[in-house]
């Protein structure tokens, strides 16, 4: 068996990636790359480069390039690190690098300048986007959508038609003493996966989303105003509704709500009944397979960590799992997120602790409490591998009481956070 | 007592068999507290990363449950004799040593720990291991020596860098932050109304956010002295504690202790955003980032804190080792190749066999988020090295350790 292993690692040692660290170099104001060691590596023939990522870095040629990262203008393509062009030098913007497929734009007009209020914005605006694949060098998807978002690991990807919001890339001043700026940074590399769907949304971009696969079939029409990102294998869209798609464009939970949210683990939504009333619409459990879970009876809800949320009824508060039982009893003015499985609870003006099982860890009979527990204390106890985690409540006398996360009281204090010149507790050392 | 000790030996015997594996090897120990400044801005997010961090992975975690304390003293000689002061006042390297052998509640201990961590070489035979009896007390104290003894405690000085051109980034990630509340708590519109833009805030984070770190060094004393007393006078296990002995344990102040090796100041590098997905991942990754360049740049200032790493295999001129940037390897790195004896007396010893350095395309990019980041490099899994000299022939299960390291360590400790 050490053989077969030690074999596979000499074979590892032969295929493995090259991972060689490229980096910018500037020569007769012209850009290619060197090594470490400063011996070029590609030739210095482009007007600007970006950094190597995944072995793909993006050149631009004809651009005005006054920063190495950030020209104006110009035409866009992607190299390898052997320099061969992997994708020709021919669109207008390039972004969103996932795997190997890359957003490409034709037709859209790339400047630095003020975007509304805000400095330091590199706007691309028109143009029609399309996808390219750097594996197999070729255009994945021809340009012909107004916005796209990057290509989900699942290979499914939004792309709009009719929307009108001009494109934000956000660049950072390098200003010297005098004010004067000596250079400019992207913020974010072509190469940052960061969805900007979030943005579509919040500027209110015109026009509809369509979901498409990597050989460009569209998998649903061009019916949603507003679309989310795939998380766990669904995404919510919008169309005279809020519901849920999955990654093959079927539809699995209807356009029938008022709002909705994020795919929770255990692949449930809170889903808000649409009654037309506002803030008045109450709220429901749905899951994957569309079966409601609750009633529509709550009037907020939280976020599910570790598979419980909070539901408030009126002005109480309970425990609600991600099967939709309610695992206490609505009975709580306030509560604290979950943390290292416990949150606060309070009733009239006291605290205590509650477990994510809905079980009371302590007597509601201090006046403070952690908002989170265990967070921002500077103990971590560990014994035989077992980390506890440890928080506190404050206790009448005013007194810091410490507990552990089964409610156990650990001893009393008269601080949270001790200084250099103290004596902490012999309690609070593990050992 | 004597009973006692053959109780150890007993127990230490079958873990001297125990051959070297590649993600297991004897590595030193470390316990790293955070000097807090709550008077500072951004100390609750630095605070909060800390806490998240990891120990290194070439170090074994020996962490006690305080993780930092706060001090208004900002740097200098005189924070050196405060941390030396609290250390000594809360008995830290008595703590320390009781973690080792995992002393409960009862004042009982055991040595479980050392036998997990003390996993000796190839070298280690069985009939070696039979004349284990004969030199038991040398190779008792070669344990201790090689794994007591190499334990290790860093305080981090974390200062916020607050130049007049962050100031202003401050105040955003600060309000940034404050409305990045998860978005379902509302009512029916929530999720819309509070929609930040991310990219702007972690954009912003990047830019302002920039640490300077001052690591302070210090290691366990173990000798046979403390050995010797420790062993006689207080080592029982659950079977033979008695409260009186637990109670002269606690009332020695003096026996455990721990020496001041030195410090390491530097300022935190550019960060790129690339696999940052929220505001607290910037904090992270330059504190953690910080944290391993002041680490390594310790250990090539003091070689009693240099790790070393096994070769997990050999191929021709190569060979390859799971170490990386984190570790400070660049192109211009050399590696001193160790082979692990065992003296006459039973201890251990590294003898030189040759000298390796890292093929530059080859170097494992481990610094923390490498992968999210998809930095080049990250995927290699382990560094790849070929032969500069050699005197025997290299075999998976040698150890590297860095040579004396001929680049620039810009220790900013002067500006202190």
């Amino acid at each position: 068996m050490k053989k077969i292993v030690l074999l596979n690692l000499m074979l590892c040692m032969c295929v493995c990636t090259y991972a060689q660290h490229l980096v910018p170099i500037s020569q007769s104001g012209k850009w290619g790359y060197a090594d470490e060691d400063g011996n070029v590596i590609i030739p210095a023939k482009y007007s600007a480069v970006g950094d190597f990522c995944k072995g793909y870095a993006w050149v631009n040629q004809g651009g005005k390039a006054k920063y190495a990262q950030c020209p104006e203008g110009g035409k866009w393509g992607i190299i390898n690190k052997k320099g061969e062009i992997v994708c020709p030098i021919e669109y207008d913007w390039i972004d969103y690098l996932t795997g190997d497929i890359i957003a490409v734009n034709k037709g859209g007009v790339m400047s630095y300048t003020k975007y509304k209020d805000k400095p330091n914005h590199y706007i691309v605006s028109g143009g029609l986007w399309g996808y390219y694949d750097l594996a197999n060098k070729v255009e994945l998807v021809s340009p012909q959508y107004n916005q796209v978002s990057a290509f989900y690991k699942d290979g499914v990807a939004w792309v709009q038609k009719g929307g009108d919001l001009v494109f934000q890339i956000r660049v950072r001043e390098e200003k010297n003493a005098k004010g004067k700026v000596e250079n400019l940074e992207r913020m974010f590399e072509v190469f940052g996966f960061y969805s900007i769907l979030r943005q579509f949304e919040r500027y209110k971009a015109s026009g509809q989303w369509a979901l498409i696969n990597k050989k460009g079939e569209l998998l649903t029409d061009f019916t949603f105003t507003t679309v989310g990102d795939f998380k766990s294998g669904y995404a919510w869209a919008y169309n005279n509704g809020y519901g849920v798609l999955n990654m093959s464009g079927k539809t699995i939970i209807p356009f029938q709500y008022e709002n909705i949210s994020e795919c929770f683990d255990g692949n449930v939504f809170w889903v808000w009944q649409k009654d037309g009333k506002g803030d008045d619409d109450l709220i429901g459990l749905v899951n994957a397979d569309n079966k409601l879970l609750t009633e529509f009876k709550y009037n907020r809800v939280t976020d599910f960590d570790d598979g419980v949320a909070w539901a408030k009824i009126g002005e109480k508060w309970a425990v609600v799992s991600d099967k939709g039982k309610e695992l206490s009893d609505f009975i709580y003015d306030k509560h604290g997120k979950f943390t290292n499985g416990v949150a606060y609870v309070s009733k009239d003006n006291l605290y205590g602790y509650i477990n994510s099982s809905g079980n009371l860890i302590t007597n509601i009979e201090y006046i403070g409490a952690q908002s989170r527990f265990g967070l921002g204390c500077p103990f971590r106890f560990n014994r035989n591998d077992n980390d506890l985690s440890i928080g506190w409540v404050r206790a009448v006398d005013k007194k810091i009481v410490w507990l552990d996360s089964n409610g156990k009281i650990i001893c009393e204090s008269d601080k949270t956070i001790y200084g250099i010149t103290d004596t902490i507790p012999n309690a609070l050392w593990d050992y | 007592m004597r009973r006692i000790f053959t109780i150890i030996l007993s127990i230490l015997l079958p873990m001297m068999a125990i051959c070297q594996q590649s993600d297991k090897y004897m590595r030193s120990s470390l316990y790293s507290i955070l000097l807090s400044h709550p008077e500072q801005k951004m100390d609750k997010e630095i605070t909060s990363a800390f806490m998240k961090l990891k120990t290194p992975d070439k170090f074994n975690n020996h962490d006690l449950s305080v993780k930092y304390i706060t001090t208004t003293k900002a740097k200098g000689d005189d924070l050196e004799q405060m941390i030396s002061s609290f250390l000594y006042v809360n008995q830290v390297p008595k703590r320390m040593i009781s973690k080792w052998f995992n002393r409960d509640e009862n004042g009982a201990f055991d040595i479980d720990l050392l036998k997990e961590r003390g996993l000796y070489g190839t070298s280690w035979q069985d009939n070696q291991i039979s004349k284990f009896t004969i030199r038991g007390k040398a190779e008792l104290a070669d344990a201790g020596e090689q794994l007591i003894g190499n334990t290790f405690l860093v305080v981090n000085n974390v200062r916020y860098i607050d130049k007049e051109k962050n100031a202003q980034i401050a105040k955003i990630i600060l309000s940034a932050i404050a409305s990045f509340i998860p978005g379902v708590g509302g009512a029916v519109g929530d999720l819309i109304k509070n929609v930040v833009d991310l990219a702007s805030q972690i954009a912003n984070l990047i830019a302002g956010f920039t640490v300077k770190i001052t690591t302070y060094l210090y290691q366990i004393e173990w000798n046979d002295e403390v050995a010797n007393t420790f062993y006689n006078q207080y080592y029982a296990d659950k079977k033979h504690i008695t409260p009186e002995m637990k109670a002269t344990f606690e009332s020695d102040t003096t026996l455990f202790r721990i020496k001041y090796i030195g410090r390491f100041t530097s300022t935190s590098s550019k960060t790129v955003a690339r696999g940052i997905q929220e505001p607290s991942d910037v904090f992270r990754k330059v504190l953690a980032r910080a944290i391993d360049r002041n680490i390594v740049d310790l250990q090539r200032k003091y070689d009693v804190f240099k790790v070393k790493v096994p070769v997990l295999a050999v191929k021709g001129d190569r060979l390859t080792a799971p170490i990386g940037m984190k570790e400070g390897i660049t192109a211009t790195s050399k590696y001193e190749v160790l082979e692990r004896v065992l003296s006459k007396d039973g201890k251990t010893q590294y003898q030189q066999v040759g000298v390796v350095r890292p093929i530059k395309d080859l170097i494992w990019d481990n610094r923390y988020m490498s992968v999210e980041e998809e930095a080049d490099g990250a995927e290699l899994g382990y560094t790849t090295f070929e032969k500069v000299s050699e005197t025997k022939e290299f075999y998976a299960g040698m150890l590297l350790r860095e040579a004396s390291f001929s680049g620039s360590v810009v220790d900013e400790s002067e500006d202190d």
